[in-house]
Formats: C-alpha cells, structure tokens, sequence
C-alpha cells in the first residue's frame, strides 16, 4: 500500500470513528447541554426583550425570563415542549442559571432591575 | 409522516412556519443521489485518481446532505440534531478536499503531491479534532430549534472551504497557461469552472446568508443556505458536456443518453414530492413514457453515430490511399523525366544524322535506302515529339513549366504557321485555309513558343485526323470581352460527345482516332490545355459527332491598349 492511499484510509477510518464516537456521545448517552429559557421571578436580575413600544404593538406583552442550561439527559420532557410549570432548576441535576449582567446580555435584551441596552 | 414522527412540538411548528419541507427534500435527495450515481458509473467505466476522487465526492456530498436534512428536522429529537450537526462542518470539508483532488487527478492524471497531502492534513485536522471530542457544538438551543456551534470552528471551517475554492481556481487557471494544447486548455478550463462553480455555489451561499442575517431584516436568512447545494447539478452538467464533447474518463457517451437520464431522474423525482394519488399516477406514467422514447432515441442516435463513425473510417482509409496515389503518380512523373532526358539526346543526333542522310550531305543514297532512312527520320520525329510532351506532362506535374509571357500578335504568329503547314497538308491532300476578321491589333500576353507549340499541335492534330477536305484556321477578336479566339475546323472523322468530354484528359484519345492515326501519346491535347489554361487562356472542343469534323477553340486575352508588359510566369 502506498502513501497516498495510507493517508486515504487513515480519513476514512477515522472519519468512521468520529461517526461512531459522536453516535454514542449524542444518541446514545445524550451528552450534551440544552440551552432555553425559563419565566423568571422579577425579584430576580431577569432577562427581557427590548422592544419599541411605538413601533411594536406586542411591546409589553414580553415577560422578564432566565436562561438555563440542563444536560440532556436529566432534561423533564415539559423543557423541549416550553410546557414546565414546576420545574426547578437545581445545581444537583446540573442546571445552571444565568441572569442578567452585563457580560450575559445579548442583542436585543435588556435586564429588568438595572435596564442596559446591549 | 413527518408530523406522527415529531417528538418537539414546538420544533416542529417552528419548521412547519418557517420553511418548506419540499424544498429541503427536493434540494438534498435528488441532487445527492445523482451525484452518487453519476460518480458510480462513473467509476464502473473508468478507474483513475479523478473518477475515485469523484466517488468520495458524491459520498461526502450525499453524507453532508444526510446529516444537513436530519439537522433540519429538529422535532425528530434534539439529540438526533446534534448527532448530525456535529458531522456536518466535517463531511463538508472532506468534499471540498476530494473536489481538489478530483480536478488534480483530471487535470494531471495521477494523486495529489506529498507535500500537498501533507498540507492538506494539517489544514483539515483542526475540524477532525474538535469534531471528535464535540468541541465543535456546544449544545441545542431549544429556543431555535438549533445547535449551538462554536464560532471558532465554523468560521475555520468556512475559510478552509473559501481556501479550496481557491486552490481550485488556481489549480486550473495555472495548468491553463503552461499548457499548450488547445484541446486539452478547453477541457481544463470546462472542468475548472464546473468545479470552481460548485464549491463558490457552496461557500457562496454560507457567505450571503451571513451578510443577510447580519446586514439585513431579512427574517430566516438561512433558509437560502440550501440554494448552495445546487451547485451540484451545475458541476455534473460541466462533467457531462466534457464526457460528450471530450470523451473525458474514455467514456464514448451520446448527448442524448445524457439528455434521457437527466429527464429520467427530473421526472423521477416529481414521484417523492406528488402529494395525491393522481399526481403519482400521472407523474409515474410521465416517467415510463420519457424512458420508453429515450430508449428508442438512443437506439436511433447510437445507429446514425456508428454509421457516421463508419463513413469517417471509409473517408480516412480513402484520404490516405488518395495521398499514397499522388506520391506514386509524383514518383512516375519524376522517372518519366528522368528517363525521357536520357532518351531525347541519343534521338537528336539521330535525327540530325537522319536528316542530313536524307539530304544527301554524305553522297546521294539510293532510292530504297533514302526511303528507308526518311521513315528513321519520321519515326524519331515522332518519338522526339512523344518524349517532349511526356517532358511537359512531368514538368507540369511537377510545377516545373515556366513561362516567358511577352505581348505578340497572334494573327501574325498564326498566319505565320499555317503558312508552314501548309506544305505537309497539301502532301496529304488537304486544303489549309486561314480566316481572320479581327477589328484589333490581335495582341495577346502570352508564352509566344508555348502558344506556337499549341497551335501547331492542333493543326498538326487536324491534318492528322482528317483524310479527305479542308482545314480552316479562323481568328476571330470580340474587343467587347477583351479576346481573341483561333478556331481551327476540319472535315475529319468528328468526336461522339463522350469522347469530347474527355479528350483533354491525360493519356487519352478519341475512340476513332487509332483507325486514322495509330500513334499517338494521348498527351497532346492534356498538355495544351494546361499551357493555355496557365496562360489565362481557355481551350474547347466542338463535334457535331463522328465522321462530321471537328473544331478547336483557342482563346486568349486581349492586351489592352498602352499596356505593355513582359513578365515570367512559372
């Protein structure tokens, strides 16, 4: 077998390897984190979308929210659906909160409790 | 079916929302699988670095466009998207990277250098890597119904494709140049554009999107994303043409079985997306008609192809044997020369002793010797005249014969020579009469021998072929056309139209003419005509038929008044 061909067959396995490895990690053991937003007490540093109320008639119908991140294996069904009432996000099932600052804002929210535009 | 499938709801009416399924299906299934199957049979016909190189190309392809469709539908499970995400940026890149290959391979014919394998890997390792140990995504939104991708790896990733593109470019452009063949710079650069074509259709699309998305209030930019997948077809199309056109891979590939498959799989693919049973069913039958015609339209175009091929054969076999015939006709000229210069100085001298034998400067002969040598003197008369013109035939052959054209009177040089003649007419009988009604000076532009020689040996033509009667040698100027014509008629044994057709044709004479004359070259009147014709001139001949006489038409130009010139023409 020559170079080039050794070099081809290397890509080729490990291409196949690559697959399998990402099957096993994504499909099968669900590794891997979900990114969504849940409604937020505004007790707390809370999201909300800036919006225009002279141009944006839906301008205060956004509600203040929070951002989670929760492994996709400990994820309740109610996530993917946007239907949780009363899920709690706990450090124990590896949920992470993230609120409102200046370094987690993104274009086009503003905090609630201390409105910075992004 | 896609509804019954969807496990995110929420997934699925934003997908249901904002995008058409069909246009997903219509823009990865049909062009995947063409690709894939052109490169099969491909490959089926011919095995090289190019046609391998396009398999892993329409393998990749169909495997980017696998994993892109899954990745769309995000309501089948956020796990089955990032499954198929995380495969995408890899799948692509290793398409890109057989696409150059394959245009290396076409264009060189042989595997890519070691130095450029070795580049090549190191450039593409960074997306293996992070795609092995998932640092290429970062997780599913569950917001957008998107994974969530590193912006390092993607922004490499697109480089990394828009550095094929050029490479690709390069690639072609560079071998375009410092070749020399303009069959071969053709190919090069249909397949260079094809190529180049299809990976900027590929990266092109990412790039726009982009702008859209960040530059605009366009709302889902990136559903145009797929758009770039049609630059697929645009490079099977270029492969196609060079197949038909070229016979690039060896492939002898009729346009119209290209034609009926690219129909057949247009119309096959109508079947995926008829959405009743009707549409099906009229669809399905579309495909069986378009199949069965294409069938016999192949058949049809294949016969007609080998029937042309057949006759290119016959036209080549017959243009070769054609040059060999006029290299043989040249080396008989060339000995004919050779041979009748050898035999024109012994005839001299014994043509010259002859004639002074005959005329009595070594004693007076008696009278059966003096008819004996008057008969040597006859006979290599003839024979010197035979070799003369054999002499002429190889010179024009040849394109020898030159000419010393001067301005002459002709009526005077005419005149002049049936005034000669007319001692060896009168011998045989005959009545040599001259006619002349010119209203001009008669001046032509001439060889003034060459034109003599002409007119001799028509008239010496006459007298030979007429055994009883007259000849008569008639001038005759038309100022309005700007010639002169000399006409010499006989009462001699006349011409079937047959033989007139073809007595100025090489070693031919009359049918009628051996009963008169049983010598003869058959090379007179060949000779004349090429003379007169070089000689802007133009010679004929008129019979009302057998045993009713002939006449020969000499025409020349007339030279216009003040202009005098001599010049050489060869």
């Amino acid at each position: 077998m020559n170079k080039s061909r050794r070099f081809w067959s290397i890509i080729f396995i490990l291409f196949a390897f690559i697959i399998a490895n990402r099957f096993h990690q994504y499909e099968v053991q669900k590794d891997f984190l979900l990114f969504t937003t849940l409604p937020c007490s505004t007790e707390n540093n809370c999201f909300i979308l800036s919006c225009d109320v002279n141009t944006d008639p839906s301008c205060g119908e956004t509600s203040p929210y929070m951002k989670i991140a929760i492994p996709a294996r400990k994820a309740p069904n109610c996530i993917y659906e946007h239907e949780c009432t009363n899920f709690e996000c706990t450090e124990a099932d590896g949920c992470m909160i993230t609120l409102c600052d200046p370094s987690t804002i993104e274009d086009g929210e503003t905090c609630i409790n201390e409105p910075q535009n992004s | 079916m896609i509804e019954i499938l969807s496990n995110i709801n929420y997934c699925y009416a934003y997908f249901d929302e904002y995008m058409s399924s069909d246009l997903i299906l219509y823009s990865h299934i049909p062009t995947s699988l063409v690709a894939l199957i052109f490169s099969i049979f491909l490959i089926y016909k011919r095995r090289n670095v190019a046609s391998y190189s396009l398999l892993f190309v329409s393998i990749f392809f169909f495997l980017w466009c696998f994993f892109n469709l899954n990745a769309w539908f995000a309501f089948m499970g956020a796990h089955n998207t990032m499954f198929n995400w995380s495969l995408i940026d890899l799948s692509g890149i290793l398409f890109f990277l057989f696409t150059y290959r394959f245009l290396y391979g076409y264009i060189y014919d042989r595997e890519l250098p070691t130095w450029q394998i070795l580049s090549l890997s190191v450039l593409i390792s960074p997306i293996f890597i992070t795609t092995f140990f998932g640092l290429n995504l970062i997780g599913f939104n569950l917001d957008t119904c998107e994974a969530v991708e590193n912006d390092w790896i993607v922004s490499y990733a697109y480089y990394l494709q828009f550095l094929f593109v050029l490479a690709s470019l390069y690639l072609g452009v560079h071998s375009f140049i410092h070749l020399n063949e303009t069959r071969v710079r053709q190919e090069i650069l249909l397949a260079t554009l094809g190529v180049t074509l299809f990976l900027a259709f590929f990266t092109g699309s990412s790039f726009i999107v982009d702008f859209l998305a960040t530059h605009t209030e366009i709302s889902n930019p990136y559903n145009y994303e797929i758009y770039g997948l049609f630059g697929m077809p645009v490079l099977l199309v270029f492969l196609g043409y060079l197949i038909v056109k070229y016979q690039a891979f060896e492939i002898k590939l009729v346009g119209a079985q290209v034609i009926v498959v690219v129909l057949g799989i247009l119309v096959g693919s109508q079947l995926f997306f008829s959405s009743s049973t009707a549409g099906f069913t009229v669809n399905l039958a579309t495909l069986f008609l378009v199949l069965c015609f294409g069938y016999f339209l192949v058949k049809s175009v294949k016969k007609e192809i080998a029937q042309r091929e057949q006759i290119e054969e016959l036209v080549s076999t017959l243009s070769n044997a054609n040059i060999r015939l006029k290299e043989l006709d040249k080396m008989k000229s060339e000995f004919v020369s050779i041979a009748s210069h050898q035999l024109r100085s012994p005839l001299t001298t014994l043509r010259g002793y002859a004639s002074m034998l005959a005329e009595g400067s070594y004693g007076k002969l008696p009278a059966k010797v003096l008819e004996i040598v008057e008969k040597i003197a006859d006979s290599s008369k003839f024979m010197s005249l035979s070799v003369e013109d054999y002499l002429n035939v190889s010179r024009i052959e040849a394109g020898n014969m030159k000419y010393e054209m001067c301005d002459h009177n002709l009526k005077v040089l005419v005149e002049k020579i049936v005034d000669d003649m007319r001692t060896t007419a009168i011998k045989k009988g005959l009545l040599l009469l001259f006619k002349s009604d010119c209203e001009g000076n008669s001046m032509v532009h001439v060889d003034v021998g060459k034109a003599r020689q002409i007119i001799i040996n028509l008239i010496d033509n006459a007298i030979k072929y007429t055994p009883k009667g007259s000849i008569t040698v008639l001038l005759h100027d038309d100022l309005k056309e700007g010639t002169i014509r000399v006409s010499i008629s006989d009462t001699g044994i006349g011409m079937s139209e047959e033989s007139l057709a073809e007595v100025f044709e090489k070693f031919v004479r009359a049918k009628n003419a051996s009963n008169v004359n049983v010598t003869g070259t058959g090379l007179g009147l060949y000779v004349a005509k090429r003379m007169v014709t070089d000689m802007h001139g133009k010679v004929w001949a008129e019979s009302e038929g057998p045993g009713k006489g002939t006449t020969f038409h000499v025409e020349f130009l007339l030279v216009s008044k003040g202009e005098l010139h001599t010049t050489q023409l060869q």
